[in-house]
Parts: structure tokens; sequence; C-alpha cells
């Protein structure tokens, strides 16, 4: 007898079940904002050669700031100039310089290919630091240094030297 | 002759009005009220900040209007495809729902679930248990999505997507 019940229950739920089924499906697209961005701490830098041929070198010239919400991306440094400060009177004259950049962060592990982990003389095609890690909200710091190699072969024409880099962050 | 032929007819068919009965049986049959439910939108559209603080949170995302005719149980599924997270390749995020009734004076709801009392993540099927018919307007509920912000961190940007699928199971 009890087998019997049990049966009847069960059919009865599955006949009913069956003409009451219904459902509706949801799409939900998310849109999550993309953040890309690059700072530095200082726009100019003011730097006194005093022309007696030793190197210059300041390995915390600036300090970069990267932000990306994206894992994939590069950062390009250009020099208007070639890597090279030119005089501003209209001559030919030019000082070569270089520049280094590493990250403050010694344990992060987000940099795939940094083509300035060493003093290297930019150019205005562009060098790049290559990542494949997202940046923390805040970004990631990174130093800037920067070098006038030592040249003591001759003097530098006096006067005041100028150019412009130009730091960029792109998806890859 | 005529007159006889036409005089005779008029009786007999007097004669068949008089004793003859016809009955008719009206049975009608009231179908079961399709299970039925509806949305304001089957598309919803995201804009998620990503600035490691501010979170994703619309109450009212949706409106979802039930109906039912059944006199017996009946029960509304809430599940998601990727088990309470919109995806974009290997990336996701965690999203959360809660379903808010709007007041019409229904009883009808017997077993609540905890996606009426908070935002749950849909990471298993989420049901609400309901016994007798709806009014034939239906009862009406808010269906809200959340979005944390995970604190300091970005998430991958780009379109996320997930289905948010409701059943209706009568009994």
């Amino acid at each position: 007898m009890k087998k019997f019940v049990v049966f009847l229950i069960v059919g009865l739920l599955a006949s009913s079940a069956a003409w009451g089924a219904n459902s509706a499906g949801i799409n939900i697209n998310a849109t999550v904002t993309s953040i890309m961005d690059v700072s530095v701490d200082q726009p100019t830098w003011p730097i006194t050669v005093n022309n007696d041929g030793v190197a210059i070198v300041n390995d915390s010239q600036g300090v970069l700031t990267v932000k990306s919400s994206k894992r994939n991306y590069t950062v390009t440094f250009i020099s208007s100039n070639n890597g090279s400060l030119r005089i501003n009177d209209g001559g030919t004259e030019t000082i070569p310089y270089q520049v280094k950049v590493a990250c403050t962060d010694a344990t992060w592990n987000g940099v795939v290919t940094n083509n300035l982990s060493s003093y290297t003389t930019l150019t205005t095609t562009g060098v790049t630091i290559v990542f494949n890690k997202r940046t923390p909200v805040a970004g990631k710091t990174f130093n800037i240094g920067f070098k006038i190699p030592a040249d003591t072969a001759e003097y530098y024409v006096d006067g005041t030297y100028t150019d412009t880099i130009t730091i960029s962050i792109a998806q890859s | 002759m005529k007159k006889y032929v036409t005089l005779v007819s008029l009786l007999i068919l007097k004669s068949v009005s008089v004793f003859a009965q016809q009955s008719i049986d009206v049975k009608a049959t009231v179908l079961p009220v399709g299970a039925n439910i509806t949305l304001n939108s089957y598309l919803w559209n995201i804009a998620f900040a990503n600035d490691g603080a501010t979170p994703y949170q619309n109450d009212q995302q949706g409106i979802m209007t039930v109906k039912s005719g059944s006199t017996w149980l009946f029960h509304v599924d809430f599940s998601s495809e990727h088990l309470g997270y919109v995806t974009s390749g290997s990336d996701q995020i965690p999203y959360s729902v809660k379903v808010t009734e709007i007041p019409s004076g229904y009883g009808g709801i017997i077993f609540s679930a905890p996606i009426m009392d908070d935002y749950v993540q849909l990471t298993s099927t989420q049901s609400i248990w309901f016994f007798g018919r709806t009014p034939k307007a239906g009862i009406r509920f808010y269906v809200g999505v959340k979005i944390n912000a995970t604190p300091g961190e970005f998430y991958e940007s780009g379109t996320y997507t997930d289905t948010l699928t409701i059943n209706f199971v009568a009994f």
C-alpha cells in the first residue's frame, strides 16, 4: 500500500509540472571602464651643466606614475630631438643625454620588457616598456633617471638647451 | 387540395414543437493559465566605473511580473549561466541579484529566499515558493543588480556578459 501511494504522488507531480514551465532570460552586459594613464611629478626638469666634463647623473630626476586597467600595454618614451638637448639660440649645438626607468617597487612583476632598464638614448620613434599586468588603482611609480655622459674632450657651448620627452601609454 | 396540404403541414410542425425536447450540456473547461513571467527589459546594460571604489548598484534594474492561474504550489527559480559572474574571456567579475516584491496585497509567497532579503551571488539556484494563483494582472517584483568594487584594484576593462535565467515551475 505504501508503494502505491508514493507512485501516485510522484505521478501527479510529474504530470502537473509539465504544463507549468516557463522561463525568461536576461542578458547582462557590463561595460567596465578602461583606465590608462601616465603622469609625471614635474613637467620641467631644470638641470645645471657646470661644463667641467664630469657626467651628470640623477637616478630619480623625475617620477612617472602608470595606471592601467588593461593587462597588456606599452609605455613609450619619445624624444623630440632624438635623445639630445638642443641649444635654444637656433644653432646646431647639442648635448646628448640618456634616460633610465626603474619601478620603485622592486617586487612588482608587471614589466615584461624594459628597454630603459639602463641608461639609454631616446629616439624620435620611441623606446618602449612592455607590461603584462594591471596596476593598482593608485598606479605604479617609476623613477626616471637622467644622465649626461662625461665629455672631457671639449666644452659645451654655453647657453640654454632643451628637449621634450613625450611619454604615452597604449594597449598592446 | 393546396389548402389541405398546407394545413397538414402546419399541424405536423406544431406537434413537433410541443413534444420534442432538446437539452444542451454546457461544459466549460478553464484552461490553466500558462506560467507567465515577463520583464520590462531583457537586456541590462551596466556601466561600471572601475575606479576601485565605486560599486554599481541598481535596486530597480528590471521589473518582473509573475502570473499564474495555478491554485496549487509553484516556484520561481533564479539561476546564472556563469554562476553569478559576468565574464569576458577568462576574466570574470562577481555580481549579485536582489528581488523585492512590489506591494500588492498578494499573500501567496510561502517560502522566501535569501535573494529577497539581500543581494546574493547566484552561485546556485534561488527559489521563491508560492501557493495559489496570482491576480490577473500578476504580481510584480523589482530585480536589482550589484557589482562591488575591489578596493584599490582595477578589473580588466572590457565588456562582460552573463545570462540570468528565471524559471517558473508549477505543480
